[in-house]
């Protein structure tokens, strides 16, 4: 029974035991290709759309053939607009000169002055008797107010 | 060298950008995804940086010199997005950035985007229990691979001192794992 030491009869391979760590970290290392960190199903498709939408490229058409194009088209408005605004302008002030030539062509004086009685009365005359001598304006008061008191002066 | 000189000539045109643009999203939009998760432990959290890091990048992409490829250059602009965003999130909750991380690997089992394995729990929490720096560092060189040099242009550290924070993270991570 002496014969029978307490020594294992068990080997290992030489240098088993200085490496065993470096081999075990090794091991868990090619156990998972990513040390047990996932990812959702699908996510570097959807990263990368993510990804691609948050970068705004600057729009490099506007930029060199467009933005020219707009540049020239909106000075052609413009000056069209202009135009337009002149001829209109041209159009009403010839529109006003044939109304009144005409007014005054088919209007008797009378008419004219009976149209426009508010006037005379209110403000044109009121304003000129301001500006006259006061014999002046007793002339004007006795013998022609109103065109339409003529009449009946020159009838008396 | 002249083909990424061509290619940024290409997302700078007004032409080419919109195409250009998109074919950096598609190229990289995985890797940098995964180095801002390793970050930020959260899958909501990594998306936020993620998109934040491609709109900066697009926003940027005039002031890019040309200095180191572009991959390198994103890299960059992904790890302080991510670090802004654990920044931004520890603060609303008034504690320090590695509490922060601890909270989250608290969490990752009961987190859906997780695989609840118990040695895959323990090993990041053991990585989430490193200081910020270490954290990155492991992670960049364990997993993604990464030289030291390109490492050292990313985050701004010699690489002699890379080494080091690397060599301690292991040493601690070995640790964590055999008590």
């Amino acid at each position: 029974m002496s014969r029978f030491t307490n020594k294992s009869p068990f080997k290992v391979p030489k240098g088993y035991f200085e490496d065993f760590d470096s081999r075990l970290i090794q091991k868990i290392k090619n156990t998972s290709e990513k040390n047990g960190f996932n990812i959702p199903n699908g996510y570097f498709q959807r990263v990368e759309k993510d990804i691609l939408n948050k970068v705004k490229y600057p729009n490099h058409r506007t930029a060199t053939l467009v933005s020219p194009l707009w540049k020239i088209a909106s000075i052609i408005v413009l000056m069209f607009l202009f135009y337009y605004n002149e001829q209109s302008m041209l159009n009403q002030n010839e529109f006003a000169e044939f109304y009144i030539e005409d007014y005054l062509m088919f209007n008797t004086t009378y008419e004219i002055a009976d149209h426009s009685d508010y006037s005379f009365e209110n403000s044109n005359f009121s304003s000129s008797y301001e500006s006259m001598s006061i014999d002046d304006a007793i002339e004007l008061r006795l013998y022609g107010e109103l065109p339409t008191n003529l009449n009946l002066f020159d009838d008396e | 060298m002249e083909s990424q000189n061509q290619f940024l000539k290409a997302l700078t045109s007004p032409e080419t950008q919109e195409v250009a643009f998109k074919k950096l999203v598609v190229d990289y939009k995985e890797r940098l995804y995964w180095h801002i998760r390793k970050i930020l432990i959260d899958h909501n959290d990594a998306d936020d940086a993620l998109q934040n890091t491609f709109v900066k990048v697009y926003e940027n992409i005039r002031k890019f010199k040309g200095n180191s490829s572009i991959y390198t250059w994103m890299y960059k602009i992904a790890t302080n997005e991510a670090l802004n965003l654990l920044d931004k999130k520890s603060k609303q909750l008034g504690i320090s950035n590695e509490e922060w991380i601890e909270k989250k690997t608290d969490l990752l089992e009961s987190d859906v985007y997780f695989d609840s394995n118990a040695m895959l729990i323990k090993l990041q929490k053991a990585i989430g229990s490193l200081p910020e720096k270490q954290r990155i560092v492991f992670n960049m060189r364990h997993y993604e691979e990464m030289k030291y040099e390109e490492m050292s242009e990313i985050l701004g550290t010699s690489v002699g001192g890379l080494k080091a924070s690397y060599h301690h993270a292991m040493t601690k991570i070995k640790n964590i794992i055999n008590e």
